[in-house]
């Protein structure tokens, strides 16, 4: 190397100059993200009232959360929430990208009317479903009295489904306190694989285009069937997707909100808060008149250390499955 | 796409062709099913908006909105509102569309034909200055698109190809900002803006939103595939680093730019929680927020309220039609990179 | 360490150079004060409001009020709250009791003694004319924060066609004939073994537990506020009373689709706001009549609605500005029309002799007897603790019950512990 190149080099390491390239993102982001989420995590140690500060108060916001029912009940709703998204999403939109991926004549029609909903507006989808479910004049109502059932109240059923199915089909011995998620919780689930399924899909063809065609060629001529070839090739060559799409959905489901706010209610998180997500209580909690922010911020904080947790779990458990 | 599709024409034998035509029936009816699920509610959102107000509140429902027409004195037809029947008599009580006393008809004389309340949408559009709102999300949109494209396209060329202290923590950090909810932050945020004055300003709408971390993260795995032999030669000829990132870093990097334009304008218009709170008055008010209040606000009408969905989802779904290779190709990139 | 210094004077320059840019409040120049109204008056009651602040800007030249509607309650508190975090909350606003008494906390609501004492103030007897209690139930420890801007208080709307059918003249005066003839009315009309008909119908809320709770001789929360007493005998009476009316002789829909089965004929009578009147405007075809709630052991009726506070931080011009819209919003002439138009309770009792309010208790037959309940309304709780509390009512005590997920004396027992963790300061 010359000492010009050298010097060259050197300037590449010149930090004023890259802080001139990261300045205009760089200002945004520590001024409207850093700076608000920061001071976010920190008022969880202040007690704070109409969003004024009223003193320091150490870990005791935290102590009174773990004795807060409706924290535990939203950590739970909200646990129903992503078991409920999280494996149907990836299945189901595995399993239609796997469909698709079968030299599908007008692959463009099918991928196009899946993926729709992804571009749609959450407050359009919100309404044009909520009448959907409406409980009297509701779409989905008429399709089950068709098929012979009965109506359901779905957003405005406070019962677990469990304990409706017990209910049903007469099961006395199930037992009363394990009455699982509410059906207007289903019903918001349902929602939200409807609107997501597509980005999945399109994921889930992407990552099956990409596994190199030799590996097919190979298994032919092992003379495997399609079940082992899809064992044996397309799942472990399309695990960094499947993990992505895991990953991914995981997240975006614990922080569910807007479609909580827009759908469920009034009051919001109903009926009989089974809707209530964590996101929405520390929204109530840290919005709502009091302005509770502290407090808010704990269970905010709890929450980034859940997702944290788990990206980490998640990482450390796939990684050792996942071929790169 | 057929690089990758798995060949299993190998086996000639009939069984398995009977198999797999079979497999084949399945394979479409699965796909139809799904195409249907999705479908629906769109269908059903553009029924509802052509229906009567008294249609709405039918049910069964009926898929084609229907309107009822009775007999008129001068020998046309009416259009008419059911108010109720009597089986026994065979009669219904009706009441004209366009005002005027009830009636007592034959029910036989009342005829059902397919007819599309097209004014719902004039109806619901009037209603609340719905063209106020388009304005503001488009222009607010623009901005921030513009805006998106220059800070990625720089920051991402620092973060990509410039050495700095703390580069990569500084980076993990933008990152781990993604993680954290908005509801979290919003109203940390909104003590921001009171400072700056900006509460209710279309500024409160751009500004924060000019910086976008996922567009700096992909802009910067897509840069740092391009050849640092590339980056030192040109350099070394003379080429200076912006005109190095001008001329050939964002040339090479299109479909990337197209996808963060893409999911920019997406993203910018769907926005809700922060427009929501960021905003008063109907001069700023976004189209989503306005959807909101307006639903919020009609309560019962259920054919305005699909009206007005329809009309505000329509510019990105006609985008869609038209680019939606482009688009499905540049959302399904982004995902991928990470 | 001189690295971090750099970086934070670095971040903080920056910071100070965006909020340099930023504008600051504007200086009229013109000489006009502008107050900003923050309230939660949507859809028609929007319109009726906006037409009053445009008719007191014309009025008062050197004035203007901006009226901001932010839709509903809900987000009308959450703005209030953040821009009082800010710094920077509008010049008057709605605001209910508990959140004034928040306000108060703060140092944000303004004492409004000396506006009403002042020049420019109220004299005894028109202090007098105000309907009994509501100046009171807007002052803390003898000091007047908030004046009464929206009230509105219960009744029976009765559709007169269909009670006639039954031979029935009259809306219930008690709560025998309340069940009574929603029983009479609930009915088969054509014969398909399908009810077509309902006696009542109504919402989950708490507004009507608690009216029923007050009839029935019942409380809210104890005397010292501390505790809840809702979860009493009374209460649970009043809870069954509630939930065979509404489940048995009627139905609960959600929102406030009950008003459009009403509307539609559908359901015969129906408890609500009297400010549903402006909502039911004009979508009803038969003769509809309202009437007083009836009594149960003894007449019981709770005043709902929101007040209107002055912000600390506004200058004194609008403050004054903001007293001045205040008093002629209160004023017997305007309370009327106001009332009239929105169905509002008007906040002077001269008001109800007004020619807007005669003509339209005219218009809507039993109105005038509906609004006198205001005579011998009551309040409620006013604690912030109560207003997260009531929540709880209405989540565990009164939906669980009405949609039969818990027996009444389970669902009040229920949501009294929860509110009274809410009351215990949890």
């Amino acid at each position: 190397m010359t000492w010009l190149e050298r010097l060259k080099r050197k300037k590449i390491m010149d930090p004023v100059t890259a802080a001139l390239y990261l300045v205009p993102a760089g200002v945004i982001v520590v001024v409207f993200r850093l700076l608000p989420i920061g001071s976010a995590f920190l008022l969880s140690f202040f007690d704070v009232k109409m969003g004024r500060i009223r003193g320091f108060v150490g870990l005791a916001q935290y102590a009174r959360l773990f004795q807060d029912p409706t924290f535990w009940s939203s950590l739970g709703t909200t646990a129903y929430y992503v078991v409920g998204v999280v494996p149907l999403s990836l299945f189901l939109s595995l399993f239609a990208a796997v469909l698709l991926n079968q030299k599908i004549r007008t692959l463009g029609f099918y991928r196009t009317v899946y993926f729709l909903p992804v571009v749609t507006s959450l407050v359009a989808v919100s309404m044009v479903w909520k009448w959907i479910f409406h409980p009297r004049l509701g779409l989905l109502n008429y399709f089950l009295q068709f098929l012979g059932g009965g109506s359901l109240q779905w957003l405005e059923e406070p019962r677990g489904i469990f304990e409706m199915a017990a209910a049903g089909l007469n099961w006395s011995w199930w037992p009363d306190g394990f009455a699982g998620p509410s059906l207007a919780l289903i019903a918001v689930i349902v929602v939200a694989i409807w609107r997501g399924i597509g980005y999945n899909i399109v994921i889930f063809l992407a990552g099956l285009q990409n596994i190199p065609d030799q590996y097919y060629e190979a298994a032919r001529i092992d003379g495997a069937n399609p079940r082992q070839v899809f064992w044996k090739v397309t799942w472990p060559l399309l695990s960094p997707t499947t993990f992505y799409v895991l990953l991914s959905t995981t997240i975006v489901s614990f922080q569910v909100f807007t479609q909580i706010y827009l759908m469920t209610g009034p009051p919001v998180g109903g009926p009989m808060g089974t809707t209530k997500v964590i996101v929405y209580y520390l929204f109530e909690k840290g919005f709502d008149a009091g302005g509770n922010m502290g407090y808010a911020s704990a269970v905010a904080l709890i929450l980034f250390g859940i997702i944290l947790t788990l990206t980490l779990v998640q990482r450390r458990i796939v990684e050792r499955r996942v071929y790169y | 796409m057929s690089k990758g599709t798995p060949r299993h024409d190998i086996e000639i034998n009939a069984g398995y062709r009977a198999r797999r035509t079979l497999g084949r029936v399945g394979v479409y009816a699965a796909l139809w099913v799904g195409i249907i699920i999705m479908i629906v509610p769109f269908f059903w959102m553009l029924s509802t908006s052509l229906k009567s107000p008294i249609e709405i509140l039918q049910f069964p429902p009926t898929w084609i909105p229907t309107g009822h027409f009775a007999q008129a004195e001068d020998g046309g037809s009416i259009e008419v509102y059911v108010i109720s029947k009597d089986r026994t008599a065979g009669t219904a009580v009706v009441r004209p569309v366009d005002g005027g006393p009830e009636l007592t008809v034959l029910s036989s004389e009342v005829i059902d034909r397919a007819r599309l309340r097209f004014s719902n949408y004039v109806d619901a559009w009037n209603e609340a200055p719905f063209a106020r709102y388009y304005f503001n999300t488009i222009f607010v949109t623009l901005f921030v698109v513009a805006g998106v494209l220059v800070t990625s396209s720089l920051a991402a060329y620092a973060f990509a190809r410039m050495k700095f202290w703390g580069r990569d923590n500084i980076f993990v950090v933008f990152l781990s900002m993604m993680m954290v909810p908005q509801p979290v932050y919003i109203v940390p945020s909104y003590i921001v803006l009171v400072k700056l004055g900006w509460i209710d300003t279309y500024q409160a709408l751009i500004i924060p939103w000019l910086a976008h971390i996922f567009s700096i993260f992909l802009l910067r795995q897509h840069f740092k595939t391009i050849p640092n032999d590339l980056y030192d030669a040109a350099i070394i000829d003379g080429c200076s680093r912006f005109a190095f990132l001008w001329r050939i870093m964002l040339p090479l990097s299109k479909a990337v730019l197209v996808a963060v334009v893409i999911f920019t304008i997406v993203g910018t218009w769907n926005s809700f929680l922060w427009p929501l709170v960021m905003t008063n008055t109907p001069e700023v008010r976004p189209l989503q927020v306005g959807l909101a209040r307006f639903s919020q606000e009609q309560g019962t009408s259920h054919e305005l309220m699909m009206a007005a969905a329809a009309f505000s989802i329509a510019p990105l779904i006609v985008a869609y039609f038209f680019a939606q290779k482009q688009i499905i190709q540049s959302l399904a990139t982004s995902g991928m990179k990470s | 360490m001189k690295r971090y210094v750099t970086a934070v004077v670095a971040v903080l320059a920056v910071v100070a150079l965006i909020a340099g840019c930023g504008g600051g409040e504007e200086e009229s120049t013109s000489g006009v004060v502008t107050v900003q109204f923050w309230h939660a008056m949507g859809g028609p009651l929007g319109d009726a409001l906006d037409a009053l602040v445009d008719e007191f800007n014309e009025l008062h030249p050197a004035i203007d009020i901006v009226s901001i509607s932010m839709g509903r309650y809900q987000a009308l508190s959450q703005k209030i709250m953040a821009a009082v975090a800010a710094g920077q909350p509008p010049v008057l606003a709605q605001a209910y009791e508990a959140w004034t008494g928040e306000l108060i906390e703060n140092g944000s609501a303004v004492p409004l003694n000396s506006y009403i004492e002042g020049g420019g103030g109220l004299t005894l007897a028109e202090l007098d004319d105000f309907v009994p209690g509501m100046l009171d139930n807007n002052s803390w420890d003898g000091t007047v924060y908030s004046f009464p801007f929206n009230k509105s208080v219960r009744a029976i709307y009765w559709n007169k066609d269909l009670f006639a059918v039954e031979g029935l003249d009259h809306a219930p005066t008690n709560w025998s004939e309340y069940e009574d003839f929603a029983r009479r009315l609930t009915k088969d009309t054509d014969g398909d073994g399908e009810i077509d008909q309902w006696g009542t119908a109504g919402q989950i809320s708490a507004w009507m537990f608690e009216n029923l709770l007050l009839q029935n001789d019942g409380q809210i929360l104890t005397e010292d506020g501390a505790a809840a007493a809702f979860d009493s005998a009374e209460g649970v009476e009043a809870l069954e009373f509630m939930v065979r009316l509404l489940t048995k002789w009627g139905k609960v829909t959600s929102g406030y689709e009950y008003q459009n089965d009403f509307q539609a004929g559908k359901v015969a009578m129906i408890e609500g706001s009297t400010v549903s009147l402006s909502f039911m405007e004009g979508k009803y075809t038969f003769n509809m009549a309202v009437a007083p709630l009836p009594e149960g052991r003894g007449k019981g009726c709770y005043v709902a609605g929101t007040n209107v506070v002055i912000f600390a931080e506004a200058s004194q011009a609008q403050k004054d500005a903001a007293w001045e819209f205040i008093k002629w919003f209160t004023s017997p002439e305007t309370s009327a029309r106001w009332a009239a138009r929105t169905g509002y309770a008007p906040v002077r009792m001269s008001a109800m002799e007004s020619g807007a309010m005669q003509a339209r208790f005219g218009e809507i037959e039993g109105l005038e007897g509906v609004l006198r309940q205001l005579e011998f309304a009551s309040y409620e709780p006013r604690s912030a603790a109560w207003y997260a509390g009531r929540k709880h009512l209405e989540e565990m005590g009164v939906e669980s019950a009405l949609r039969q997920r818990m027996t009444p004396p389970e669902a009040l027992a229920k949501a009294a512990r929860l509110v009274n963790a809410e009351l215990a300061g949890q």
